[in-house]
């Protein structure tokens, strides 16, 4: 919990100056104290009772997405990005999360999600039907954001002809909580998710968002939360490559989207190593496999949305956001195809802020063009 | 809320009226994160008793101009500018000794031309060199410049240390690397050197920057060379009897008119105790790496050449392995746990360039007077020679102390100790200190020594160009 458990990244981290060429913060504001080595630093000076929370520096523990990359460069993989997470632990128990992180941890702790007056939810499919042979779990930002995404995968699910099935009342996983330092008020969402899922009894989950996926395939576990047994959990992009591989879905017709690139969600790709379904299903559906961006693959760039720093920092989550979208304008690409509704929403954001023609679209949304 | 000061918030909306607010940091968290290089006693500070050097600003520029304002400001109002790229040296060389503000260029990041037929590439300073060398690679070219903190120094860092990386035997130091300077001198003017190096228009003034560490003024572009991406590149490993043979047979490759890229000479103890672990080599002698690149042919025909020689010298061939592996994993030492400074051991590393009539001979003298000299630490110390001329070579020592006195001011004192007899023993037989590393407040107190009455010159050109004295003050041994 908190700074003891991560005494020996602190120790090794404080000195070492080798990831931050590649810490998508960093590279969008240029400073040491959104680097691994500046986060270690500064929790060794503070773990040695030399510094405080002070302002800027819990500021800084929530500005960065979470998004592993550090830890993905580093020679020996050292859990870099555990440095954030825990200090936010931290922070949280000593009682100094700023006012905006507090607030959204309550709406996540009070209502399940962060946005006022509910998810808009468009009616795709009969909601809270026991024993549905795939159970479709949104994920609050899709619900909240990207009502479109719902909307193609209701369109998919009906085309499939699939016994399928929504919540009713959907809340989050828990993980925005983990993320943000409630660590206990986590496992407590988790364990009520959990009843409700089992309650449900699908055969399947299919989500679109990855935070969920890998919140359901790895955070549960670490919370000591236990998925119903037998309940197999998909994203998207693996349930619709796996459909068109069955013979299931045809697409009729190719959609015309120009040059197309496919940004790797940072929780689908760097940390649950889904690479090729995301890939394999644009190439199905475009007639070729997207052109890979330069930073592609368990290398690809953030776009700014983890760890809900859309939320919780919006600014700084604009800047990596714009870098992000500025490397793919760069490679010429008409169409950015991602599988996550906040990487769909932080780049379409930096998108909207530009003269760039580039469409930034989900997986769902691109298979839902040719049914 | 962070605490803040009247003259920080002075700078803030003086600095500010330059480049904007936003781009003006006093907080705590960033002047934490900033603290800190990868000089041992740097970090002995830090993390001990010491009031620790903090800067009262952090200003990022993003063009020249907001450069040289800033600068024009600092000297109106006698400020001290620490200019700063990657503070990643090995020498204090971006401490802010005497406070004032550092100019951070790491904003100042554009490719701003590529010139495919002279093969230049024009950029500014604050470039992390691994981003350049992709973009150059990209479009087919490289600027060949691959030193250990390749992932997160500047261009302007490793021109204002003449740096170097592995593989300058054959492409040379920053100063044979770049045809053109753009410096922001020290009244805020801005200094352009001519388009070439290579000429009689009076002296190469932009010599004076490369090495200055910011004493001097603000390096914010450079024209540097590039070269197309290598047709072939090879690496290769050989075992040679002893150090003496090792540096002979060094010798003969550079002065025959070979040209390799790489080449690396272990001593023994290097070899033992790093080549054993990464490579799996038990038997006793030096090892060697070589490598060649270029077009096929020429390649090929280096390394038949060279093989020749190290076979003269009794040299057994390790095949290609040892040195692409070297090659490959060539930053890796340098992530922890493998790299020393994760650990709380006292180093240094005093390397040292000298012809070849001396250099075996200093590191020998080296090797005793920090082995020898202090016995009862149990000193350490160990050296690869890797950069490689036609009259001489480097050799790149470190010293390691496992064990130190618990007191504070014993322990500085001893480094100190450790690191003049080092120092002196390479003086002494005809060396120079440092080859790359720079000298920053690491070897500050040592430039009269090292120079003599002669440094009375690089006084005088530093009064000339500094009147007030605010450019990286407590460097190079220029006064505070």
């Amino acid at each position: 919990m908190g700074i003891a458990d991560i005494r020996q990244t602190i120790a090794s981290c404080k000195h070492c100056f080798m990831c931050r060429h590649a810490c998508p913060t960093f590279l969008a504001t240029k400073l040491d104290s959104h680097t691994p080595r500046g986060y270690a630093l500064l929790l060794a000076e503070i773990d040695a009772g030399k510094a405080d929370w002070s302002d800027s520096i819990v500021d800084r523990f929530y500005q960065c997405s979470q998004c592993g990359l550090c830890r993905e460069d580093c020679a020996y993989h050292w859990p870099e990005d555990e440095l954030v997470r825990n200090a936010r632990e931290e922070i949280v128990a000593a009682g100094r999360a700023p006012g905006r992180v507090r607030e959204i941890a309550r709406a996540f702790i009070e209502r399940g999600h962060p946005e006022n007056g509910g998810p808009s939810l468009p009616e795709t499919g009969a909601a809270g039907k026991p024993n549905a042979g795939v159970l479709y779990y949104a994920g609050w930002s899709t619900r909240a954001y990207q009502p479109t995404v719902m909307a193609a995968v209701g369109a998919i699910m009906t085309k499939l002809g699939a016994d399928w099935t929504t919540m009713q009342d959907e809340t989050d996983t828990g993980l925005s909580l983990f993320e943000l330092g409630f660590t206990k008020e986590a496992a407590k969402q988790a364990e009520a998710l959990r009843d409700t899922i089992a309650s449900m009894n699908p055969r399947r989950i299919v989500t679109g968002c990855p935070h969920s996926l890998w919140a359901f395939r790895e955070l549960y576990g670490r919370l000591g939360v236990t998925m119903p047994a037998g309940v197999e959990v998909l994203h998207i992009a693996e349930f619709l490559a796996e459909k068109i591989e069955e013979g299931a879905l045809k697409p009729s017709g190719r959609p015309d989207l120009g040059r197309v690139a496919y940004h790797d969600p940072c929780r689908l790709g760097r940390s649950l190593g889904v690479f090729d379904a995301p890939r394999a299903l644009i190439g199905a559906i475009g007639g070729a496999r997207p052109i890979e961006l330069f930073h592609s693959g368990a290398a690809a760039e953030c776009c700014g949305a983890g760890s809900v720093m859309f939320l919780s920092d919006p600014e700084v989550s604009l800047k990596v956001a714009r870098r992000r979208l500025a490397g793919a304008v760069e490679e010429g690409v008409d169409t950015l195809v991602t599988a996550c509704p906040n990487c769909k929403e932080m780049l379409g954001r930096a998108a909207a802020g530009t003269d760039a023609k580039i469409a930034v679209i989900d997986v769902a949304e691109m298979t839902a063009r040719c049914l | 809320m962070d605490k803040t000061s009247f003259y920080q918030e002075m700078l803030r909306y003086e600095l500010g009226r330059i480049v904007g607010a936003d781009r003006i940091v006093t907080d705590e968290a960033e002047i934490e994160a900033q603290s800190l290089d990868v000089w041992w006693v740097t970090r002995f500070w830090k993390f001990t008793d010491f009031d620790f050097p903090k800067p009262w600003a952090i200003v990022f520029p993003e063009n020249t101009g907001e450069v040289s304002e800033i600068v024009k400001f600092c000297n109106e109002h006698r400020v001290p500018v620490i200019p700063r790229g990657g503070g990643a040296g090995d020498s204090g060389g971006t401490s802010p000794v005497t406070g004032g503000i550092v100019v951070d260029l790491k904003r100042m990041d554009r490719i701003v031309q590529i010139n495919e037929r002279s093969l230049t590439a024009r950029v500014q300073a604050g470039i992390i060199q691994k981003h350049l060398e992709e973009q150059l690679n990209r479009r087919g070219y490289t600027m060949n410049h691959f030193p250990a903190s390749f992932t997160t120094s500047t261009l302007g860092g490793f021109i204002s240390t003449n740096g170097t990386g592995v593989l300058s035997s054959k492409y040379g130091k920053m100063i044979d690397m770049v045809h053109q300077l753009e410096v922001v001198l020290p009244d805020g003017a801005v200094f352009k050197s001519l388009p070439v190096r290579l000429h009689s228009t009076g002296p190469d003034y932009s010599r004076l920057f490369f090495g200055a560490e910011g004493t001097l003024g603000i390096v914010t572009e450079a024209l540097c060379k590039i070269y197309p991406l290598p047709e072939k590149r090879i690496f290769w490993g050989f075992l040679l009897p002893n150090l003496a043979c090792g540096i002979e047979a060094g010798r003969r490759i550079m002065v025959s008119g070979l040209c390799p890229c790489l080449m690396r000479l272990y001593d023994e103890k290097d070899t033992r105790h790093i080549m054993k672990q990464q490579f799996g080599i038990e038997d006793e002698g030096c090892v060697m790496l070589i490598g060649f690149d270029g077009v096929t042919g020429i390649v090929d025909a280096q390394k038949a050449a060279a093989d020749l020689i190290l076979r003269d010298a009794g040299a057994r061939d390790l095949g290609e392995g040892p040195g692409r592996n070297w090659w490959e994993g060539r930053y890796k030492s340098y992530y922890p746990p493998n790299d020393y400074i994760a650990y709380p051991w006292m180093t240094a590393v005093t390397d040292t360039v000298a012809p070849y009539e001396n250099i075996e001979r200093i590191y020998r003298e080296m090797k005793r007077a920090v082995e020898e000299g202090f016995k009862q630490w149990d000193a350490e110390f160990h050296a690869h020679f890797s950069h490689w001329y036609d009259w001489g070579t480097c050799f790149y020592p470190t010293f390691l102390l496992k064990r130190f006195p618990d007191d504070e001011r014993q322990a500085l004192a001893l480094y100190n100790e450790i690191l003049d007899a080092a120092v002196t023993a390479s003086l002494e037989n005809g060396g120079v200190v440092n080859e790359h590393h720079g000298i920053g407040l690491k070897c500050s107190r040592m430039m009269r020594r090292i120079y003599g009455e002669r440094y009375d010159l690089a006084l005088s050109i530093k009064r000339a160009l500094d009147k007030n004295n605010i450019m990286n003050p407590g460097k190079l041994g220029l006064g505070d």
